[in-house]
C-alpha cells in the first residue's frame, strides 16, 4: 500500500507533469515545479478532494518547497 | 462639510462601479471567460465545499429562487455545477460545484484576496486595523439601509424620516 507521501507526490507530478521521480530527489521548491495559478489550484483541488480536506489560501501561502507541502497535507489528513 | 460628503458619496459609487468592472474585466481576460460576474457570484454563493440548498443560496445572493434556477441551468449547462435531488427528503435540491466550479472558485477569490493585498500594502499595521475598522463600521451602516428597504412600509418611513431630516438641516 502506498504511503500518504507517495499518493501526494503522484498527484503533484502528475498536475506538474514531471517523473515522480524527480520530486523524490531534484525537484526542492514549489516554483521549480513552474505551475500556473490554474495547475496550482488544480492541485489543491485534487488533494482537498481525495482526503476530503480544507486548504485554506493562507496555507497555501507559507508553502514554499514540495516537502512543506507534503507535511501540511499529512497534517491535515492525519487530524481526520 | 457639504464637500466631504459629496466625496465620500462620489468614492463610494466609483469605487463600487470600478470593483465590479476589474471583476468583469479580469473575468473576461481569464480562463473562465464563459462565466459572467453574476454566475461568478451564484459559484462564490454556493462554495468549494458542502452542496447546498437553492433556497440557501438564492438568500445570501438576495434573488428569488426562481432568477437562481435560471442561473443554475446555465451554470450546470456549462459543467461549473451539479445538482442533485436530496438523499434523505427528494423535495429538497441540493447543488454543489464541479471541478472547474471550484477552480473557477478559487481562482475569482484568490482575485478578491489579491485586491485587498493590494489596497492594505501601502499602510502600516496600525493604520490597518483604523481602516478595517472604518470599512467594517461603513458595512453595518450600509447593511441596517438594506434591512429597512426590505419591507415596503419602512421603505415610506425611511424616505419620509429622510425628507424631515433634510427640511430641519435647511
Amino acid at each position: 500500500m502506498k504511503s500518504t507521501r507517495e499518493e501526494i507526490i503522484k498527484v503533484i507530478a502528475s498536475v506538474a507533469n514531471v517523473e515522480t521521480k524527480d520530486l523524490d530527489s531534484g525537484i526542492v521548491s514549489i516554483e521549480e515545479l513552474d505551475l500556473d495559478s490554474l495547475q496550482l489550484y488544480e492541485l489543491i483541488i485534487d488533494i482537498e478532494e481525495k482526503y476530503s480536506i480544507r486548504l485554506s489560501d493562507e496555507a497555501i501561502d507559507a508553502v514554499v518547497t514540495v516537502d512543506d507541502f507534503i507535511e501540511l497535507v499529512e497534517s491535515f489528513v492525519n487530524k481526520k | 462639510m457639504k464637500n466631504d460628503e459629496q466625496e465620500l458619496a462620489r468614492l463610494l459609487v466609483q469605487i463600487f462601479d470600478n470593483v465590479l468592472l476589474t471583476e468583469e474585466k479580469a473575468l473576461q481576460k481569464g480562463y473562465f471567460s464563459d462565466l459572467s460576474l453574476a454566475e461568478m457570484h451564484a459559484l462564490e454563493a454556493i462554495g468549494p465545499y458542502e452542496a447546498r440548498t437553492m433556497t440557501e443560496t438564492a438568500s445570501d445572493l438576495g434573488i428569488t429562487t426562481g432568477t437562481l434556477t435560471v442561473s443554475i441551468d446555465r451554470l450546470v449547462k456549462k459543467g461549473y455545477v451539479l445538482r442533485n435531488r436530496d438523499v434523505n427528503d427528494r423535495r429538497i435540491v441540493r447543488i454543489s460545484l464541479t471541478h472547474n466550479g471550484k477552480l473557477a472558485y478559487r481562482i475569482h477569490s484568490k482575485f478578491h484576496a489579491v485586491l485587498a493585498r493590494r489596497i492594505l500594502e501601502p499602510y502600516s499595521d496600525e493604520e490597518r486595523e483604523k481602516f478595517i475598522k472604518m470599512i467594517s463600521e461603513i458595512d453595518v451602516f450600509v447593511k441596517s439601509q438594506l434591512s429597512r428597504y426590505s419591507d415596503e412600509s419602512m421603505i415610506r418611513k425611511t424616505a419620509k424620516e429622510v425628507a424631515k431630516s433634510d427640511r430641519q438641516k435647511e
